[in-house]
């Protein structure tokens, strides 16, 4: 029985040292991002009519209900009026080894009861600074498949918390299960080569160094895209993504 | 007393307010199974990260998911400090022995059940737990009917003796159809609660056909538990069509059993047509809770006929 207690103490040991190390270990055995001067850049296009975003009546919640008196769009899909479109998350996908992470905090907020941004990225290790600016209460739910999954509440008025992802991973969806709406993707990429288009659909990533890549796309209701290119120091490469297209 | 099952001496008794006591907590828990599966329904299972505080205070703003989460809690607590006043009571005034155990394990069960949902949200809902969770309410549920069926005066008037007991056990009768429907329709929760958990409610999209086979075409796992579900509902339909029929050819029975043998037919009617608008609705939250509730009082309503049927029989039997 002694003996018993002896290896489920053990293993719990050993279970919380390697849950305490593990991220900065890996980070330090990393080596320094390697830039160079070349760019891939590019526009996200969607041809067709894109599906209408639902429209919601934020119930049970006041706080939320002030902050959209006329109902809430949930902007699952942002394109412009000449199709470019908003919230794709584009990375590097291969061709380059895992790197030291920035300490460049990226921003989460909670704010009018929803995710600002929705579509976001981080390197692993990063620190990724989760904040809730409204004035109700949120909950954070990282439902991850490689990563740990979390689940943390944060009274409202700005406070938060640091997360750091410790693996690549596309994407990590998080929610906030008070407010069944509000979700928001981390694409988690183990370099920093990555981006998000705005409402141009553009997107730049910048410093490259030369080589043969594979550019991946994500959408969370438009879906993955990829392409390969080769590039030369200093060079610019142009690529476009198409939705929608048959 | 030492012999007997059920008896009190003539001496003894039990008050007639502990029976309404453990009446009043039957339904207590029925309106808790339901607001447990309104948890479920609207999603709000995590919309408390932590327990057994909620959001490091005993009482959050219930807004969104924390209303219906944090309102499970408070009925639940409710329900665990019934339970420990029962056993007080029973501790005062229940003069047989085996009934205040029977209240000490509803006690345990409880709180196992409040440590399981505990766990199941600071584990981000692990399947094993929830479905325990949800299996160890419904078994909750049954103790506290079979606490209330005992405590009544018909049962401690009949008082069954072990040596009826023992006979009895050994005799063909429809209550053993009742028990066996009982058992039948607390698989079928177990089904019906893996599916919830899996989220395979809705992997075959359309009913009574099977992606509008009379078989589904293709195999997974969401499919095949939430197939399982669908055959378990028939293997329920039949055992209390069974049950019924036997009792009504058999005859005799009290007009309560006929009552409870009503009652069971026309909660499983109302069942499978929830079961079926769960599916047409899109898992709508109210038919989906209202199913997962129905599924309780079917469960409740058939262990309620299966005690009745047994007593009976027994009184029957001596005549």
């Amino acid at each position: 029985m002694v003996s018993r207690w002896c290896i489920l103490v053990a293993l719990f040991a050993g279970i919380a040292g390697c849950q305490n190390g593990r991220p900065e270990d890996e980070a330090k055995s990393l080596l320094p991002t390697r830039f160079g001067k070349a760019s891939v850049a590019g526009r996200i296009m969607f041809y067709g009519t894109p599906p209408e975003n639902p429209l919601l009546r934020p119930s049970g919640d006041a706080h939320c209900r002030e902050a959209h008196p006329g109902g809430l769009r949930l902007p699952e899909i942002t394109v412009g009026s000449n199709g470019e479109v908003a919230d794709v998350f584009i990375y590097v996908k291969l061709g380059l080894d895992p790197s030291q992470p920035t300490e460049a905090q990226v921003v989460l907020d909670q704010k009018e009861c929803l995710y600002q941004p929705r579509v976001l990225g981080v390197q692993v290790g990063q620190p990724l600074a989760i904040r809730n600016t409204d004035a109700t209460l949120h909950n954070v739910r990282a439902a991850a498949r490689s990563n740990r999954s979390f689940n943390r509440g944060i009274r409202g008025g700005g406070k938060g918390f640091i997360h750091r992802f410790t693996k690549p991973e596309i994407m990590v969806k998080i929610r906030c299960d008070v407010h069944s709406w509000m979700v928001a993707y981390v694409g988690v990429v183990a370099h920093p080569f990555f981006a998000v288009t705005g409402l141009s659909g553009k997107f730049e990533i910048h410093r490259l160094p030369p080589g043969q890549y594979v550019l991946g796309a994500w959408h969370e209701k438009l879906g993955s895209l990829e392409k390969p290119f080769i590039i030369r120091a200093q060079e610019t490469v142009n690529l476009d993504f198409t939705y929608g297209a048959s | 007393m030492a012999n007997s099952l059920g008896s009190v001496s003539a001496t003894e008794g039990v008050p007639r307010w502990l029976h309404h006591y453990t009446v009043a907590m039957a339904f207590s828990v029925l309106v808790l199974i339901f607001i447990g599966g309104l948890v479920t329904s609207t999603g709000s299972g995590l919309a408390v990260p932590d327990w057994p505080l909620s959001y490091g205070m005993l009482f959050p703003p219930m807004v969104g998911g924390i209303f219906y989460e944090h309102g499970h809690r408070m009925v639940a607590a409710t329900i665990g400090l019934m339970a420990v006043i029962l056993v007080l009571l029973q501790w005062k005034w229940e003069p047989r022995l085996w009934m205040r155990r029977l209240g000490l394990v509803a006690l345990a069960a409880v709180c196992l059940q409040g440590l399981l949902g505990g766990l199941t949200v600071l584990y981000l809902l692990p399947t094993s737990v929830s479905v325990a969770h949800a299996c160890l309410a419904q078994a909750f549920f049954c103790i506290v009917i079979s606490i209330a069926v005992f405590t009544s005066n018909a049962w401690i008037a009949a008082a069954p003796k072990l040596a009826e007991h023992r006979q009895f056990m050994r005799e063909s009768h429809p209550w053993k159809w009742s028990v066996l429907a009982s058992v039948v329709i607390y698989l079928q929760l177990i089904l019906g609660a893996i599916m919830r958990h899996t989220g395979a409610g809705l992997a075959i999209p359309d009913f009574p056909l099977f992606f509008g086979h009379l078989l589904p075409p293709e195999w997974s796992w969401p499919i095949a538990i939430h197939f399982s579900h669908r055959l378990g509902a028939l293997g329920v339909t039949v055992m209390i069509l069974l049950t019924a029929r036997r009792i009504w050819k058999k005859g005799g029975f009290s007009q309560r059993v006929r009552n409870y043998t009503a009652l069971l037919l026309l909660l499983l009617a109302t069942q499978v047509t929830l079961g079926a608008y769960t599916v047409w609705t899109h898992k709508s939250v109210s038919i989906t809770t209202f199913h997962v509730a129905t599924g309780a009082a079917v469960l409740g309503t058939c262990l309620l006929l299966t005690l009745w049927t047994y007593l009976d029989a027994i009184t029957q039997n001596r005549s």
